[in-house]
């Protein structure tokens, strides 16, 4: 069952690793146009001005003591939702790729199907967005890897803008060893474990300032190796107990 | 018998446990280089032991096989090491997440006091 809208406690966790460019305009859009959304703000121990800009702007910062990955930052913006009690986090990157108005995508999908994660994929329909070769390789081994190992279709499992209920949050935030790249890896895992996952087409940015995680050659192949053994891990970890189901 | 190898023996086994006395090293840890240290000094007072166990293991030429046992152990506590390394980086990631959550808590915290009570944070000069 959906909970109505007004009565939803949504906060938007902004990951942000030294974008002293993008976060105080990241965040003026949010503002201007997904106003009444709580925003926060996960300073990765950046070494600019990042959590200098974000506290000018009055949005609440966690400032890590220092870098612990992406994940990491992600996984302290869960904790921070699930000890403020809400019910949704909106994943939504630092770099400004994301646009604020494609959150109302999210939402309407989440209310229509009351799925536990919908995500904001760039590759149902082309939307223009550009992506390296050798990425676009690791997008579609990864979807075919989800469709063999789950049966189900994600058109973009690579993609970082999220929205996530309570019920799947609450589970990162308590995950040991929440992945270092949290990609198609965890999206198998809450799949195996039924939860119900939406996808939904939505615009995004090329990045204008700064460096992906994931520029050059040899870093989209390292990505992919780990992620393909992050999932090798999620397998083995889930069969004893899709064993344990069958016997009784 | 090898002495000088037995006085090593002994010497690590001591310089080990006076680690252990002034709190340098951990009791659960140092188990296992005692266990070690004992180990040597007994092979090198009874290298025939050895020599034995060797013959027994077929194989020829005794040394290596303490060349062998001496890489397994390396092996071992190198392993042990990042497994002890992978659980540390663990808990300092969940430390300091919890620090960062902390901090903005007291943060938030702190902005409400001092909106609340503006005009006697500003006569007592405390900051809150």
């Amino acid at each position: 069952m959906t909970v109505p809208c007004d009565k939803e406690k949504i906060l938007v966790v902004i990951p942000a690793f030294n974008e002293e460019e993008n976060i105080a305009r990241v965040i003026d859009e949010l503002k201007s146009d997904m106003p009444g959304l709580d925003l926060l703000v996960v300073d990765d121990g950046s070494t600019d001005r990042t959590a200098e800009l974000v506290r000018h702007t009055m949005v609440p910062c966690l400032s890590l003591p220092f870098n612990i990955g992406y994940s990491g930052a992600l996984q302290a913006g869960y904790k921070y939702a699930v000890t403020r009690d809400y019910d949704i986090v909106v994943q939504f990157d630092g770099d400004g790729q994301h646009i604020a108005g494609e959150i109302g995508k999210l939402l309407d999908v989440q209310r229509e199907s009351g799925a536990d994660i919908v995500i904001g994929s760039r590759f149902i329909r082309s939307c223009g967005y550009r992506h390296s070769s050798a990425r676009m390789l690791g997008t579609r081994l990864f979807r075919y890897l989800i469709t063999a190992i789950c049966g189900v279709t994600i058109h973009d499992p690579t993609s970082g803008f999220q929205l996530i209920k309570r019920r799947a949050f609450e589970r990162f935030s308590m995950m040991h060893n929440f992945p270092y790249f949290p990609d198609a890896n965890i999206i198998i895992e809450m799949l195996l474990h039924d939860f119900e996952i939406a996808e939904v087409q939505v615009t995004m940015r090329q990045r204008e300032f700064g460096q992906s995680m994931h520029s050059g050659l040899l870093n989209p192949f390292i990505y992919t190796i780990k992620v393909m053994y992050s999932i090798f891990i999620i397998i083995i970890k889930y069969l004893p107990v899709r064993l344990a189901q069958k016997m009784t | 018998m090898y002495w000088h190898f037995s006085i090593i023996s002994v010497a690590f086994i001591c310089y080990v446990l006076a680690k252990v006395t002034r709190n340098q090293f951990s009791e659960g840890k140092s188990i296992f280089w005692i266990m070690g240290g004992v180990l040597m000094l007994v092979l090198s007072l009874f290298p025939i032991l050895f020599i034995k166990l060797s013959h027994l293991l077929g194989v020829v030429y005794p040394p290596s096989l303490l060349f062998l046992f001496g890489i397994l152990f390396v092996v071992f506590v190198t392993f042990r090491q990042e497994e002890e390394i992978s659980r540390l980086d663990e808990r300092v990631k969940e430390l300091a997440q919890q620090n960062a959550i902390l901090g903005t808590e007291l943060r938030t915290m702190r902005e409400r006091a001092e909106a609340a009570e503006p005009h006697q944070s500003k006569h007592t000069g405390h900051v809150l």
